[in-house]
């Protein structure tokens, strides 16, 4: 993967993030924690994961529905990263 | 009986409370198992609420309960874990098919029969196309008795019903399922904690080992029973920080066994509790209550009988109280009752057979339990068997 799908990744998951939370991209960073930080909840949480899967592709198995993958803006990238590169 | 992963966390686990839990902080200096910890219950956490809540800095969600203990109780969550909880639950639920935007219809727990209100969850069905629609077993009957009677189809949309808080009665299982259209899965959970088991798709009832670390004991002796012995349902949630629940005693019995083939740890849990039979300076041994669930099944299996609650009036005093069919013979259910409380019990018992049209579930748990206890002692108000 090159750098500049890699930074793409990053925005646009930045991005989606952002609309969740209803929040600008250019006031997340990379170590905002999503439920602390961005306020995302419960309700908000599967949201997130259906934006990331209708804009990324991949289909999520059971076991991807644990807050930890998306404790934060970082670990949230790398996850689909990861996915996007199965 | 426990996987080896599950062990690893606990025993990580016991360090993390020794240390940072100061009601724990005892365990601080020594070598110890997970199992030398104490059991915990309500009563305890109340006691000892400064040394065990640890509130987050962000936001916290409360709920109260007095569940079938009468134990008011305070639940507090931080946004972390409720949002773990949740993702738990949705995770079974996924089991069954649900997209991860799904619609739920929730049933009320103060459902009645009145037209009017069936009529408004028909309307909601109709609206909503829910995905899945979850109420105490008790609420679904009616609803699926309502929709038989009316012949009104279920949503197309509909993928499973979800039992939550009452045990199904099996004869009326099928019933229930034919008139919805789809299988209905049973759930498992305490407010306190939230999720310990839900029924997948090929049926069998499972505990989910990501969130809680479930033992079953002996209420006497308070250890371990052997694998599928009935005992306590004794329950450590792997969530919960903000309030521990640590080897918490939920009076539920039941027992656990793990899957050869799939070595997902299955659970069946008895439509009663431990605390309630309530004895004056009595100890009532756990084994007695497998002779209830013999009881309890043969009950279930009478197609006529549309509800059934057996009523502690007294020490020594029981109503079995039955909504049946006025031409079913119910004297025989009275005697196998007497017999075997005056058995098992060593006290002689007066039993007394009731017939309503009726029984209404519980004013604020919205719950009709299959055994409830009019005798009020102290004990008994903490939940404690004597």
């Amino acid at each position: 993967m090159t750098n500049t799908s890699i930074d793409s990744i990053y925005n646009q998951v930045v991005h989606v993030i952002g609309k969740i939370v209803k929040k600008s991209p250019e006031n997340i960073v990379d170590d905002h924690q999503l439920i602390e930080d961005l306020g995302l909840d419960s309700l908000l949480f599967l949201d997130l994961l259906a934006e990331l899967e209708a804009k990324f592709g991949f289909e999520l198995s059971i076991d991807d529905f644990d807050p930890e993958y998306f404790h934060s803006v970082h670990s949230t990238v790398a996850f689909v990263k990861d996915r996007v590169q199965a | 009986m426990s996987n080896p992963s599950i062990i690893t966390i606990v025993e990580q686990m016991k360090h993390e409370l020794a240390h940072q839990v100061p009601y724990y902080f005892p365990w601080g200096n020594k070598e110890f198992t997970f199992r030398d910890l104490p059991f915990s219950n309500k009563h305890l956490i109340n006691e000892h609420r400064d040394q065990l809540e640890r509130l987050p800095q962000g936001k916290t969600y409360e709920s109260y309960t007095s569940g079938t203990t009468g134990i008011p109780y305070r639940c507090i969550r931080s946004a972390e874990e409720q949002c773990k909880l949740s993702a738990a639950i949705f995770r079974n639920r996924r089991r069954w098919g649900i997209p991860l935007r799904h619609r739920m219809l929730l049933l009320s727990n103060r459902m009645s029969d009145e037209p009017k209100m069936m009529e408004h969850y028909v309307q909601q069905m109709s609206i909503q196309q829910p995905h899945f629609i979850q109420g105490r077993f008790s609420s679904l009957y009616q609803l699926a008795q309502y929709m038989t009677d009316k012949q009104i189809e279920p949503p197309p949309s509909l993928l499973f019903i979800q039992n939550w808080g009452e045990s199904i009665i099996p004869s009326q299982r099928a019933f229930v399922e034919a008139a919805f259209g789809v299988r209905l899965a049973d759930y498992y959970g305490l407010e306190e904690m939230w999720l310990i088991a839900f029924e997948a798709p090929d049926g069998r009832f499972l505990v989910d080992e990501q969130v809680v670390f479930v033992e079953v004991i002996d209420p006497d002796t308070l250890e371990p029973v052997s694998d599928g012995e009935y005992g306590e349902i004794v329950v450590t949630s792997l969530v919960m920080r903000t309030v521990p629940y640590v080897r918490y005693r939920t009076g539920d019995i039941g027992k656990i066994w793990r899957d050869d083939q799939t070595g997902s740890l299955c659970i069946q849990l008895m439509p009663m509790r431990m605390s309630q039979i309530v004895l004056p300076d009595k100890r009532v041994n756990a084994a007695f209550f497998r002779y209830f669930d013999k009881f309890f099944y043969d009950l279930f299996k009478q197609q006529s009988i549309r509800q059934f609650q057996i009523v502690q009036t007294a020490y020594t005093s029981f109503t079995l109280r039955v909504a049946a069919d006025e031409l079913v013979q119910l004297d025989h259910l009275e005697k196998s009752l007497h017999t075997l409380l005056s058995n098992y019990l060593h006290v002689e018992v007066n039993v007394s057979l009731e017939r309503v049209s009726r029984i209404l579930s519980h004013s604020e748990s919205g719950k009709v339990p299959f055994f409830v206890t009019q005798v009020q002692t102290e004990q008994a108000e903490r939940g404690v068997m004597i």
